[in-house]
């Protein structure tokens, strides 16, 4: 009983990138910029030059070894879902700080951090979503607190677990306590990437490092493009990044072997004439579909896109966007599907086309869900029962089971005249109609007023020791 | 005969052939050519055609660059002469770019870059992660007309400032026109630090880079 995937890359196309990957790491070798990551690097008997570091395979083998397969995420509430994170489960959630909101009101505008406390808020009432990234980066807070003002934000809002991408290592213990202080330490993951082609930023490694120590989950995406930060071909590109994201695995491991670690599945697609980086392009979701087949391949859970568009508005050309990339996301097999309403190639999102990717999430896990193959799912005694030319609407069977798909309440699925006479109303209305509604409702889920002024205290201290640092 | 040698020249810009351009340079200067015609009628032509074959949408961003790698492998060879012969380069400005301390993000800075010197500025890049000391000491090494600003981090925006403020201290600010960019910059911010021009794009920063160094001679 497997649920329907996409495996674009068998094990033997998929060992033949990985031996070409060994090659990059052992001859060509990676930049690590951060003098505690070298020093780990050393003392795991890597060959360093300066900061050029050189990994043998037995060094990769060793920390796809210790890395586990399994690993769960809690919720904050009793009564809320966490995430398993394996090649057995995939989960939706939004992404982290865009630089603009599709304000119903205002238009396009900058992110404010009422913003994030909304798409929280939101985030709690859809079930499509499991997990919450900030949205937006507000620019209404202070800079010494503008990773972690949002992270209070979600945690006030959602009790779902949180992604988080922090500006450096000493940002995650800060996270952990905030969690903590909301019921559940282990209930979120961290984000970082390394800087292509083949560079790893100290920000990047301090987190990494941080995590190791703490284990708290990390998710480590690469996006090298095409052309631009790697040669010009897919299969190159995802050497490079599997490269990046592999030896970021071996410093992880080193610090601290069985801590869990996500591989992100991430290629970027620059286009050569507009210099954009386009998310819901092709060729994005072709690399990315090669690095879940290359996660799946380590037994790695994976983190991938899902509901991203490059139109500039909510439009026709975002709801086609979002169509495709949901279903690619969700066929990929991804553990983690984040990005979830975003448009303007990743730096606009707006409360209501997170609904919408919500929406659609709900399409495309109506499709990937498993399907039931015993013996009552194949229903051998209703077909001969009903016979040639009978009716199975008057069946009991029919009525106890037809429930079981998934039903749209935005999507138009009513004859033309109904649609007609209840007013005629486009995606685009109904949509407004239903964001609106969801955010006036009463809110699904509220913090202890103890763990608000908790969050208040280490907002504040973290922000005065980044002063003091600056 | 020198004509020849001259198209030769503007198609090895528009080939992006960087060896072949250096080559042709020399043999131009061996051949007894004046240097800043080797550059006028032979290189600047090339690289006026890339621009435009870019602003027509039949060449792309990989043309692009290597039109201005060509260039620049061109101008290598022939800096010495020109300079020997007593004239500058006859350019829109001299322009300095780099990403800013803390930050290692390149792309979008070299694109600046080819992008300018398509344009018929001369640039220097000074690569990424670039201490503000370093941006002041090339200031005052090449006097530009314009210095560009990177930062692709919240973080590190603020080093666009205190190259700025460094400049003010060591006296240069008047002397140089100061623009930022990079994804998480904005206009606001630009004005916030006193930087003279803000760019959204590299096609937006081009505009920008013209607008500033017209301003600044008129």
């Amino acid at each position: 009983m497997a649920s329907t995937t996409l495996v674009a890359w068998t094990d033997e196309e998929c060992e033949r990138i990985h031996d070409a990957t060994l090659t990059v790491l052992r001859d060509v070798g990676v930049d690590v910029k951060y003098e505690p990551a070298i020093e780990v690097l050393r003392e795991l008997g890597a060959r360093v030059e300066g900061q050029r570091v050189f990994l043998d395979e037995a060094l990769v083998a060793r920390a796809l070894e210790t890395a586990p397969s399994r690993w769960e995420v809690q919720a904050r509430s009793a009564q809320g879902t966490g995430l398993i994170l394996d090649n057995d489960h995939s989960y939706f959630g939004t992404g982290s700080d865009c630089l603009y909101f599709a304000d119903p009101a205002e238009g396009r505008r900058r992110v404010r951090l009422p913003d994030v406390e909304a798409m929280a808020a939101l985030c709690e009432k859809l079930e499509a979503i499991d997990f919450v990234m900030s949205m937006g980066l507000p620019e209404d807070v202070p800079r010494s607190i503008d990773d972690l003002a949002p992270v209070a934000a979600m945690l006030r809002n959602t009790s779902k677990p949180i992604v988080v991408a922090p500006r450096d290592g000493g940002a995650v213990p800060v996270i952990s306590e905030m969690a903590a202080a909301c019921g559940e330490r282990r209930s979120i993951a961290i984000y970082a990437m390394p800087s292509p082609p083949l560079m790893h930023d100290a920000d990047a490694l301090s987190k990494l490092i941080a995590c190791a120590e703490l284990e708290v989950p990390v998710i480590y995406a690469p996006a090298p493009a095409a052309g631009a930060s790697a040669p010009a071909t897919i299969a190159a590109t995802v050497i490079v990044g599997n490269a990046e994201v592999l030896s970021g695995l071996v410093v992880h491991q080193g610090v601290r072997p069985g801590a869990p670690f996500v591989y992100g599945a991430g290629y970027s697609a620059l286009n050569m004439r507009t210099m954009v980086d386009c998310y819901a392009v092709p060729e994005h979701f072709r690399g990315n579909q090669a690095g879940c087949d290359l996660a799946r391949h380590y037994a790695l859970p994976s983190f991938s896109y899902a509901a991203v568009s490059d139109s500039k508005v909510l439009d026709e050309q975002c709801a086609a966007e979002y169509g495709m990339t949901t279903i690619l996301g969700a066929l990929s097999g991804a553990t983690l599907l984040h990005d979830v309403g975003y448009f303007e190639s990743g730096l606009q999102s707006s409360l209501d086309s997170i609904v919408l990717g919500a929406e659609l999430i709900g399409w495309a896990r109506g499709f990937t869900r498993k399907l039931a193959l015993d013996d009552w799912a194949l229903a051998l005694d209703e077909i001969a029962l009903v016979g040639p030319g009978g009716n199975h609407l008057a069946r009991s069977f029919t009525r106890q089971h037809y429930g079981d798909v998934w039903r749209s309440t935005l999507l138009d699925q009513v004859a033309h005249d109904r649609w007609h006479s209840s007013g005629a109303q486009t995606l685009k209305q109904r949509l407004r109609e239903r964001t609106s509604t969801l955010t006036e409702e009463p809110r699904a889920f509220q913090i202890e007023p103890a763990a608000c002024d908790q969050l208040a205290i280490l907002l504040a201290a973290a922000g005065r020791e980044r002063e003091s640092d600056e | 005969m020198a004509e020849d040698l001259y198209s030769q020249m503007a198609q090895a810009v528009v080939d992006g052939e960087d060896g072949l351009a250096a080559e042709l340079a020399q043999k131009g200067l061996d051949g007894g050519l004046p240097p800043a015609d080797i550059l006028d009628k032979g290189f600047v032509k090339g690289i006026e055609k890339v621009g435009d074959l870019f602003g027509k949408g039949e060449f792309f961003l990989p043309e692009l660059v290597q039109g201005a790698e060509a260039m620049k492998a061109a101008v290598a060879v022939l800096q010495p002469a020109i300079d020997a012969a007593g004239g500058g380069r006859a350019t829109l400005g001299v322009a300095v770019a780099g990403t800013v301390a803390g930050d290692i993000h390149e792309i979008g800075k070299t694109i600046v870059c080819s992008m300018l010197s398509a344009a018929g500025f001369s640039v220097t890049d000074v690569g990424c992660d670039v201490p503000v000391e370093t941006f002041v000491e090339k200031c005052q090494e090449l006097s530009p007309d314009l210095l560009l600003l990177s930062a692709l981090l919240t973080t590190t925006m603020p080093n666009q400032q205190k190259t700025i403020e460094a400049l003010k201290a060591a006296g240069l600010r008047a002397r140089v026109k100061v623009m930022i960019g990079g994804a998480p910059t904005t206009r606001a911010w630009a004005d916030e630090i006193g930087a003279d021009g803000y760019a959204e794009d590299a096609i937006e920063a081009v505009a920008t880079a013209k607008r500033l160094v017209d301003g600044s001679r008129s």
